[in-house]
């Protein structure tokens, strides 16, 4: 088995007085997909915001490539390798795809460096080489989300955290969406996904977690947890 | 353009340096205004075209220097270009006061607390008279200094140009943008959004503060209504904007153009400029939101740093 990349353990958080996450543990390995799925309101977003730095946990620790990132804020965790890729596919409107994708790689110094990140970025999404010059504000829903996960790719990051990738997009593109997620997974990303669209997340994931009102509820391989009785009755409505 | 732009620049720049030794009384008290207004808009500049973080109140540090200036000048006999350093200095002190709970929030609030700020000043000046003067003013020691105060002001829009050209060119101004941008995911890249802005911010209040101590010592009297007047804010922004926002040289232009308009019109109708103001707001809002230099810069493809 691969070892660990991130570990959030035994999470508690919420806002202010309002604790949303309890108790709640997470896990990817190098190179997998996991998904965490569960119903409106499950902590899902929370929990990524808490591994991140944006949200403190009052317990629980998070521990990154061996190190422990708990309570760090995000400027100082997502440069250790770290990409998030927050709800509603938010691109800098005003400025061109390619500008988008520099902007991402702006602790990177090495021009080389950037450019080779370029054409992988190009390489996972054809059509973001083709609208290079186009503001990033006129790309289609789905393009602006294809957008979004190629500027958080510009930092050669060892852990991608997607939040609702999904979210708000046509059919056509939802499948898409999933579709390079199984990409990103086969060209070695590792990837932590929340998503909503629970089925197609169970079916592309490795492991998955479900969450329910903050809590971890099951847990199990994308397979297991898609053919469990319990999950299909609550979860995939069926 | 790249290429004649510097070279255009240096003998702007002669010819400027040159002028008190030729011009007459007036129009060096002229150019000095303009000048004031050029360090005015591009320090507005600073914060809300490259952060997008709207100031409704930044006339508050040129009061703040103004008055900084005009007690230390008044009361404690300080050399008046020191005063008016003093003046910059406090209108940080400020910015940092107003700006350390204010843009930890993101949207609007911050143009509100602004627009509060310049009030909630007002009155404090108007109330402490002991050391203020209150309604009644302050008035400073006579001097003639316009040929210095004519470079003082000059300096201080050159330094202000300068330092966006630096900012813009670098790595603190890309920040910068994708804060104006989209702040969350300017966070999302691990950006400290609070601590930029915060600079930003610093950096705008430093220029209206020195100036508004030149203007002081330039006018030789303030008072609370003289130095805090919310037309001042709007003048510039209003420079700024129809120049072209978050350019380096937008708000330059906005300010010749606007001033030297605002100079041929005032004498004459005096109502019909603020009409005039009112109409160039609303044209420029409704049709080029990006300024003269916007459109330019769309038009002809030129770089991001003219």
């Amino acid at each position: 088995m691969t070892p660990t990349l991130l570990r959030a353990e035994g999470l508690t958080a919420g806002y202010g007085k309002m604790p949303i996450l309890h108790d709640v543990t997470l896990e990817v390995r190098v190179g997998e997909m996991v998904s965490v799925i569960g119903p409106n309101g499950a902590g899902k977003s929370t929990a990524f915001k808490t591994m991140v730095g944006f949200v403190h946990a009052t317990s629980g620790r998070v521990v990154f490539d061996g190190q422990d990132i708990t309570g760090l804020r995000p400027d100082q965790v997502l440069p250790r390798g770290l990409a998030y890729v927050p709800q509603g596919r938010i691109v800098f409107p005003e400025m061109t795809v390619l500008e988008n994708l520099e902007m991402g790689a702006y602790i990177e110094r090495d021009g080389a460096r950037i450019r080779e990140s370029l054409e992988r970025v190009y390489a996972l999404f054809p059509v973001l080489s083709q609208r290079m010059g186009q503001k990033a504000g006129t790309l289609s829903g789905g393009e602006q989300q294809m957008l979004a996960i190629g500027r958080a790719l510009m930092t050669h990051p060892e852990l991608i955290l997607l939040d609702e990738p999904s979210l708000g997009l046509s059919p056509k593109f939802v499948s898409l969406i999933f579709d390079t997620l199984a990409e990103m997974k086969r060209a070695g990303y590792t990837l932590m996904v929340v998503e909503q669209n629970a089925a197609k997340a169970l079916a592309v994931a490795d492991r998955a977690y479900v969450l329910e009102l903050g809590r971890n509820r099951f847990e199990g391989t994308g397979a297991a947890l898609l053919a469990d009785p319990d999950v299909k009755r609550l979860y995939l409505g069926g | 353009m790249a290429r004649w732009l510097p070279a255009g620049l240096l003998v702007l720049l002669v010819l400027l340096a040159l002028y008190p030794m030729h011009g007459t009384g007036y129009g060096i008290r002229t150019m000095l205004q303009l000048f004031m207004w050029i360090a005015l808009a591009q320090s507005w500049n600073l914060i809300s075209g490259l952060t997008g973080y709207v100031s409704f109140g930044h006339v508050a540090f040129f009061g703040m220097g103004a008055y900084t200036a005009g007690i230390l000048i008044g009361t404690l006999g300080w050399p008046w270009l020191l005063a008016c350093l003093a003046g910059g200095v406090m209108a940080m002190v400020l910015a940092l006061v107003i700006g350390w709970p204010c843009l930890r929030l993101k949207g609007p609030y911050f143009a509100i607390a602004m627009l509060g700020l310049n009030e909630v000043l007002r009155v404090i000046v108007s109330y402490y008279e002991g050391l203020t003067g209150g309604g009644n003013g302050l008035s400073l020691p006579t001097l003639h200094a316009s040929v210095p105060i004519y470079y003082a002001m000059g300096l201080v829009a050159l330094s202000v140009t300068a330092l966006t050209y630096v900012i813009v060119t670098s790595r603190f101004g890309l920040r910068l943008m994708t804060i104006r941008e989209d702040e969350v995911a300017a966070e999302a890249m691990g950006i400290d959004t609070f601590r930029y802005k915060l600079y930003a911010f610093l950096l705008s209040a430093v220029g209206p503060g020195i100036v508004g101590g030149l203007a002081a010592r330039d006018q030789g009297y303030i008072e609370p209504t003289s130095v805090f007047p919310l037309i001042t804010t709007i003048t510039m922004i209003v420079m700024a904007l129809f120049g072209g926002k978050g350019t380096i040289w937008g708000p330059v232009l906005g300010a010749v153009l606007l001033f030297t308009f605002q100079e041929l019109v005032w004498a004459r109708f005096i109502y019909l400029h603020q009409l005039l103001f009112g109409a160039i707001i609303i044209t420029v809002v409704l049709l080029m939101p990006r300024g003269i230099l916007g459109v330019l810069q769309q038009k002809y493809n030129l770089p991001r740093t003219i």
